[in-house]
């Protein structure tokens, strides 16, 4: 690779507005290690959830920018609502989970898609979780119940 | 001020305290200083990517810390160090565009549709993370050649070599050799990366 060679490859890279990221949020960011990432579901989780169980109030009920879901997975029950305002590109997603059996047991909601977990919430059994996120294709929550065992929701299953 | 581009690998020496290959296993372990180091690493085209969507620099900077606490969380689903950089930008543009949505402001640079991109079908993306191994490579070499290797390639207007060896105190026939080893180093750093 000859000098222009280089230049000529790398031209648009070298064109590009590059901002060094100010060195005070680099060392607030990187003293920010403090809790554990969330584990990646095993296969069997995933494979479990994408045939639930049971599908109850008769798969789904959809109005226009809106949708109501009620499942039961393994050993958990959970209702998710999805709304998407018109024009504003911002999903909210509502829901609530019972453990089945009821179990005192602090319930891990997280939100995620591919290789991303964009939100968490921490919730009891029946309390209301809540995400205002931007939804494309692929999302899924992931209930992590404290024995490590995950059931998925996937709005398209 | 800026961070190394670099990290914080030694300049000059190619030795990173990391390989690529356990870095993030060591993140995911809870090795404070791995996480410093990964933090160092891409912090430059985190901000970049910001900055590229339009938003004012308070903006930025939640979004930068949103980035880095959503990676966090993320560590234990990523395959390897080289999906990062790009897991990094895409996760940027959605959050800045949330940010954006949710104050209701509009970002002419990037749409819903625009958030994730095919590979390679985004320009902006492709040049962004190409400058990243360019600056990564550059903080790889000798302090002397990235001084040269800066001046070559980002000054506003080509520097003559006079202007080089004044600036650099070398002879001025010392310019041209010394170019081609430091463009063979920076050559070899960007190959192995690919």
């Amino acid at each position: 690779m000859k000098w222009n060679d280089l230049l000529n490859q790398y031209q648009d890279a070298i064109d590009v507005d590059w901002a060094p990221a100010p060195s005070d949020l680099v060392d607030a960011v990187g003293q920010m290690h403090r809790d554990a990432p969330v584990p990646r579901p095993s296969d069997a989780d995933t494979a479990h959830s994408v045939s639930p169980t049971d599908v109850r109030a008769a798969g789904t009920h959809t109005q226009p920018q809106s949708s109501f879901v009620t499942r039961n997975l393994d050993g958990i029950d959970v209702t998710v609502s999805i709304q998407r305002p018109t024009g504003e590109h911002l999903s909210v997603i509502k829901g609530r989970s019972w453990l089945n059996p009821r179990s005192e047991e602090v319930i891990l909601v997280v939100l995620a898609r591919h290789q991303s977990v964009m939100a968490t919430h921490e919730v009891a059994h029946g309390e209301v979780f809540e995400f205002e996120e931007v939804l494309l294709p692929g999302w899924r929550l992931e209930f992590h119940l404290a024995d490590g065992s995950v059931a998925i929701f996937r709005p398209e299953s | 001020m800026g961070t190394q581009p670099g990290g914080l690998m030694e300049h000059g020496t190619n030795k990173d305290p990391f390989d690529n290959d356990e870095l993030l296993s060591r993140c995911i372990e809870g090795d404070d200083l791995a996480w410093r180091e990964l933090v160092a690493r891409y912090s430059n085209l985190v901000y970049s990517a910001a900055m590229q969507t339009g938003i004012d620099t308070d903006v930025a900077n939640d979004v930068f810390q949103q980035v880095w606490m959503e990676l966090h969380r993320s560590l234990d689903r990523i395959d390897n160090l080289r999906a990062v950089p790009r897991w990094l930008v895409v996760t940027t543009r959605r959050i800045a565009y949330r940010n954006a949505v949710v104050a209701s402001r509009w970002l002419h640079d990037v749409q819903e549709d625009s958030i994730e991109p095919a590979p390679g079908a985004d320009a902006h993306l492709v040049a962004l993370e190409q400058r990243h191994e360019l600056e990564v490579a550059l903080g790889k070499i000798s302090d002397r050649c990235e001084r040269l290797l800066r001046m070559l390639f980002y000054s506003s207007r080509k520097s003559t070599y006079q202007e080089i060896s004044d600036d650099m105190g070398l002879m001025s026939h010392s310019v041209g050799p010394l170019r081609t080893r430091c463009l063979r180093s920076l050559r070899k750093l960007l190959e192995s990366e690919q």
